[in-house]
């Protein structure tokens, strides 16, 4: 997997590789329109927006960003989202990462039969349990809090991290932890020191990818969370987007300045996320 | 399924409580309301205070349910419309790139939709596809042709599975590519010293090596069609045409709005089926058409 | 053994102090919290109901009001269910008279406030109480009376083509004609939300089928189908408005919000409204002239109509207290402080149709017209979607969106209603 494929050549050459090398500029040229587009517009006043929504605005207007971070109060809403994702993914990389140390380096009774329940997981989609989830969370009072949300996130990205880390170890000689065990180090000390440390990088791309979803998860915080005080910023946006003050050109802004940030870890982390979606496919 | 060796280094039962936190958490969460949500389908159960246990109206009740059937109708439409706009754009788009050298950019340019947040794709596209001052209708209108109400009957499906399709090709993309690249490239090499062409080359030799993957890539694209709430949500608001009502929608319309637990309860169950019988199928026909793919 | 115990007991009580942490945090610092929850509201009524809170929290020491309207359009449907299940349900909460406080009253999530109701009945409209009272007990303090259908018209377009307010249908769908012929969209709607479109046509059907009949109908008697030969003339009146293109194209799709930009521009010349779109153009007269010119009719009278042709839909919104509540005698006091006359006439300064007696402002155009139209005639008639059942209103709408936008024909629509409905009718 690791091999290097530069020694022989597979790129096309000549006028063929010219031609599918324009093929593709146009081709991310229409990708990458929207984007543009909605960077583009959210710099223009809203009258002038509305006249010619295509046009190449002569002079930009700022005053947008700054009017849509306050009326959709992206700071506040900022912070919920960022205590939901930081507690889940603590929760997922925890638990997961234990889980997969067990199921790949010890031996216990249920073993395999709990590692199997959580395959359930994989193929089982939210709305399945959607319905006790939520008479679950209001009997127990759960309901409209940060954990109603938190949870689900949370147990919902466990089954894909278990596997990950477990797959990560598997394919490892577990020659160093046979030695500590000799020499008289517990599991526990041999999971927390030697055990976690090699498995890093994949533990790197479980966070990277778990910090993605839980950021961007909708539905839950959508059916379960109606108080404004508890909203992330996903459905504090849609709010947002339906009410008649929020202009076309202020929602593009506030759009804006979501998803700048994120093209700027996705740019930084690329690596790791789009390591962490093929890692998952190839070893399925 | 692809397991390596298994390196086992200590046995004792009570080792069972390292892995305790992750299954608690995991039959709580989802099990034990997945449990619940089974024998809520056979209740009568309304606005939370009604409650009648054994009844199996709901099921009787969804056979004949005229938004149910046009649900999932239109699910079973948004799979077949997202199988080419999310995959086939994804393959098509990794055969090429595999195929130029420096192409990190172009990867990471068409991922890059994949990690906004569903609102911002939704509330963009919902103003892409305006009648009035959106983007499409703009451009239509500069070329000469009429305004279109992209969201409404007939084009919602389509409209929404572009969408999709826009959003995920990038994914499906880089997991072909990850595909393509462990093809040694001297099986490349010497096919185009044969003189191979290079829709032969795709077709004959790439494509059949990474069959696993496009199975895979079905298999994600199928039940992720039943999971797909958010764009339809934001895209579509309260649709009232019915014309891209999808399963996901309607069982929190008719669980969170009308209150009804023990009917959502009686479609997620259905629901749940129809996802379990498709990886059964999907299953099946990886079997018979793909067999057990060794590693190369 | 012993780490590894040791190691599960941390993450657990990493996890619950975490948990402690949050739920500390969520609550309020003061002792007691009085939450409201309501939908959506302009910045002006929100600066009143702030003065509000500061007056109540200053009256009553140790006291936090928390306002709730983060559910926007959603409120209705998903927004109040899902609070009212939580842990932190409003203690007032705000409502729209009828069939949905009843259910609340049955499901117990409605104080009987007939003690108070019967301290403040001599300052309100008696009207104001229909859709408030149930079995004798009142369970909600009207505050408003809204008309949610007239017809809101542009006048610098009529007048710029010599248009005259229609009295007969054929008069107005001869209007809409010359307007479509000048390049204007005749009537515009946002209705991807459903229920403008659905309030809208819904009155052709009681106009039409007969006010008593039409009640049966959506009160799902029995014996009673969507699908009869009075339901099909009146739909066929929206079908047709769809067909001749007098209706904006993108109707269903169009959000409730942005579709009043469209009525600003002067692009269309109609918007059927309720009166709480007085707030949009009253209030903005010194600010933005250009909202100012806009004035509203009573749909026209339809030719062979069995109902009140002077009819009107509306219904009385208002607050109610929940049953659940901690804090009684204080949701109690907040609603009479909400319904005092001090706070009614500022709302109504800023176009809310207070029920309180001697608050509009009778010096007002608008004010007086929309009284008249509530005095003139003895029948209102109730929006679907708070009248009746809310799974009847959403089918019947859902049936309006797809006659309008010709997707179906009205048998075939009120056939589907009637399938959709079936369920409901045992």
């Amino acid at each position: 997997m690791n091999k290097k494929h530069k020694s022989y050549n597979r790129e096309f050459t000549g006028v063929f590789g010219k031609a599918l090398r324009i093929f593709l500029v146009l081709a991310l040229m229409v990708y990458l329109l929207p984007i543009l587009w909605m960077y583009v517009s959210s710099a223009r006043t809203n009258a002038d927006f509305i006249n010619a929504p295509l046009k190449i605005p002569s002079r930009l207007y700022f005053g947008n960003y700054v009017k849509a971070f306050k009326m959709a109060k992206i700071g506040y809403h900022f912070i919920i989202s960022t205590i939901i994702t930081t507690v889940s993914v603590l929760i997922i990389v925890t638990f997961s990462s234990m889980a997969a140390f067990s199921f790949s380096r010890l031996r216990y009774k249920g073993r395999d039969f709990l590692y199997s329940l959580f395959f359930l997981g994989l193929i089982l989609p939210t709305q399945s349990f959607l319905v006790g989830m939520f008479v679950m969370f209001r009997v127990t009072h759960i309901l409209n809090t940060l954990w109603s949300v938190i949870l689900p996130v949370s147990a919902i990205g466990l089954p894909i991290a278990i596997l990950l880390i477990k797959a990560f170890f598997d394919s490892l000689p577990s020659s160093l932890e046979e030695s500590a065990l000799i020499e008289g180090a517990n599991v526990f000390q041999i999971f927390w020191f030697i055990s976690l440390p090699i498995a890093n990088a994949i533990i790197a791309t479980v966070i990277v990818f778990d910090t993605i979803n839980a950021w961007n998860e909708f539905m839950l915080p959508f059916v379960m969370i109606q108080s404004e005080r508890f909203k992330p910023l996903t459905t504090s946006l849609y709010v947002f987007s339906t009410k008649h003050s929020a202009k076309l050109t202020l929602k593009l802004a506030a759009l804006t300045i979501i998803a700048t940030p994120m093209f700027i870890v996705y740019f930084i982390f690329q690596n790791q996320i789009q390591k962490g979606i093929t890692a998952g496919a190839l070893k399925d | 399924m692809f397991y390596g060796v298994i390196n086992m280094i200590a046995k004792k039962n009570s080792y069972i409580l390292f892995a305790l936190p992750a299954v608690l958490l995991f039959l709580i969460i989802v099990v034990i309301p997945l449990l619940f949500t089974v024998v809520f389908s056979f209740t009568e159960w309304r606005r939370f205070n009604i409650i009648k246990f054994g009844t199996f109206e709901h099921y009787i009740r969804s056979l004949s349910d005229p938004v149910l059937g046009k649900a999932f109708i239109h699910n079973f439409l948004y799979i077949l419309f997202t199988i080419f706009l999310e995959s086939g754009t994804g393959l098509l788009l990794a055969g090429i790139v595999i195929h130029l050298k420096r192409s990190i950019i172009y990867r990471s340019l068409f991922f890059s939709p994949i990690i906004l947040p569903s609102i911002v794709v939704g509330v963009l596209w919902r103003q892409i596809y305006a009648y009035h001052a959106g983007l499409l209708n703009s451009i239509l209108t500069g070329l000469g042709g009429k305004d279109i109400d992209w969201l409404s009957y007939p084009f919602t499906m389509i409209s929404v599975s572009i969408v999709s399709g826009w959003l995920f090709a990038g994914f499906f993309m880089t997991i072909f590519y990850a595909g393509l690249a462990r093809i040694p490239d001297s099986i490349i090499e010497s096919a185009k010293l044969d003189g191979a062409s290079a829709s032969g080359i795709f077709l004959k030799i790439e494509l059949p090596l990474i069959k696993n993957l496009i199975m895979l890539a079905l298999l994600i694209v199928t039940t992720g069609g039943f999971k797909g709430f958010d764009l339809f949500q934001i895209l579509l608001r309260r649709d009232p045409l019915e014309s891209g009502i999808v399963l996901p929608v309607f069982l929190v319309r008719t669980f969170f709005e009308n209150q009804d637990i023990g009917y959502g309860s009686a479609v997620s169950m259905l629901l749940t089926l129809v996802v379990i019988a498709i990886i059964i199928v999907i299953n099946f026909i990886n079997k018979i058409f793909v067999g057990r793919v060794e590693e190369f | 053994m012993k780490r590894v115990f040791l190691l599960f007991l941390c993450t657990i009580l990493l996890v619950f102090s975490a948990g402690i942490l949050f739920a500390a945090g969520s609550q309020e610092n003061a002792k007691v919290t009085l939450r409201i929850a309501s939908s959506s509201d302009g910045p002006d009524a929100i600066n009143i109901y702030d003065s509000m809170m500061a007056e109540f929290e200053k009256n009553n020491p140790g006291v936090t009001v928390t306002w709730d309207r983060s559910s926007g359009d959603d409120y209705q449907f998903q927004g109040l269910p899902s609070l009212l299940a939580s842990d932190t349900p409003p203690d007032v909460y705000f409502e729209w008279g009828g069939n949905r406080v009843k259910n609340h009253a049955e499901d117990g999530e409605a104080l009987d406030i007939t003690a108070l109701a019967d301290e403040i009945r001599p300052t309100l409209e008696s009207s104001a109480w229909s859709g408030a009272v149930f079995n004798g007990k009142t369970y909600m303090i009207p505050t408003n009376q809204d008309v949610t259908i007239m017809m809101w018209y542009n006048k610098d377009i009529f007048s710029k083509l010599g248009l005259t307010v229609p009295g007969t249908w054929d008069e107005f769908l001869n209007l809409c004609a010359r307007i479509k012929g000048a390049g204007i969209t005749p009537i515009l709607m946002g209705n991807s939300d459903a229920w403008v479109a659905g309030n809208f046509a819904g009155l052709f059907l009681s106009r039409v089928a007969g006010d008593k009949e039409t009640d049966d109908v959506l009160s799902l008697k029995k014996g009673t189908r969507f699908n009869n030969p009075a339901f099909v003339k009146a739909m066929q009146y929206a079908a047709d408005l769809g067909k001749k293109g007098y209706i904006n194209r993108d109707v269903n799709t169009l959000g409730y919000d942005p579709s009043f930009a469209r009525l600003f521009d002067n692009s269309s010349a109609m918007y059927p409204l309720g009166t709480w779109f007085v707030t949009e153009v009253v209030p903005e007269n010194a600010k933005d002239p250009s909202k100012a010119h806009f004035d509203f009719f009573n749909l026209p009278v339809f030719p062979g109509g069995k109902g009140d042709q002077t009819s009107y839909m509306g219904l009385n919104t208002g607050f109610v207290a929940n049953a659940k509540t901690k804090h009684k005698d204080l949701a109690v006091k907040f609603l009479k402080l909400m319904i005092s006359k001090d706070y009614q006439v500022k709302f109504a300064k800023i176009g809310n149709f207070s029920s309180v007696k001697g608050t509009l402002d009778e010096s007002s155009a608008y004010i007086r017209k929309v009284q008249n139209l509530m005095n003139s005639t003895k029948t209102v008639v109730l929006p679907p979607d708070t009248g009746y059942s809310v799974e009847m209103a959403e089918s019947l709408y859902s049936a309006i969106a797809q006659i309008l936008a010709n997707d179906k024909t009205p048998e075939a629509a009120l056939k589907a209603v009637d399938q959709k409905v079936k369920h409901l009718r045992k």
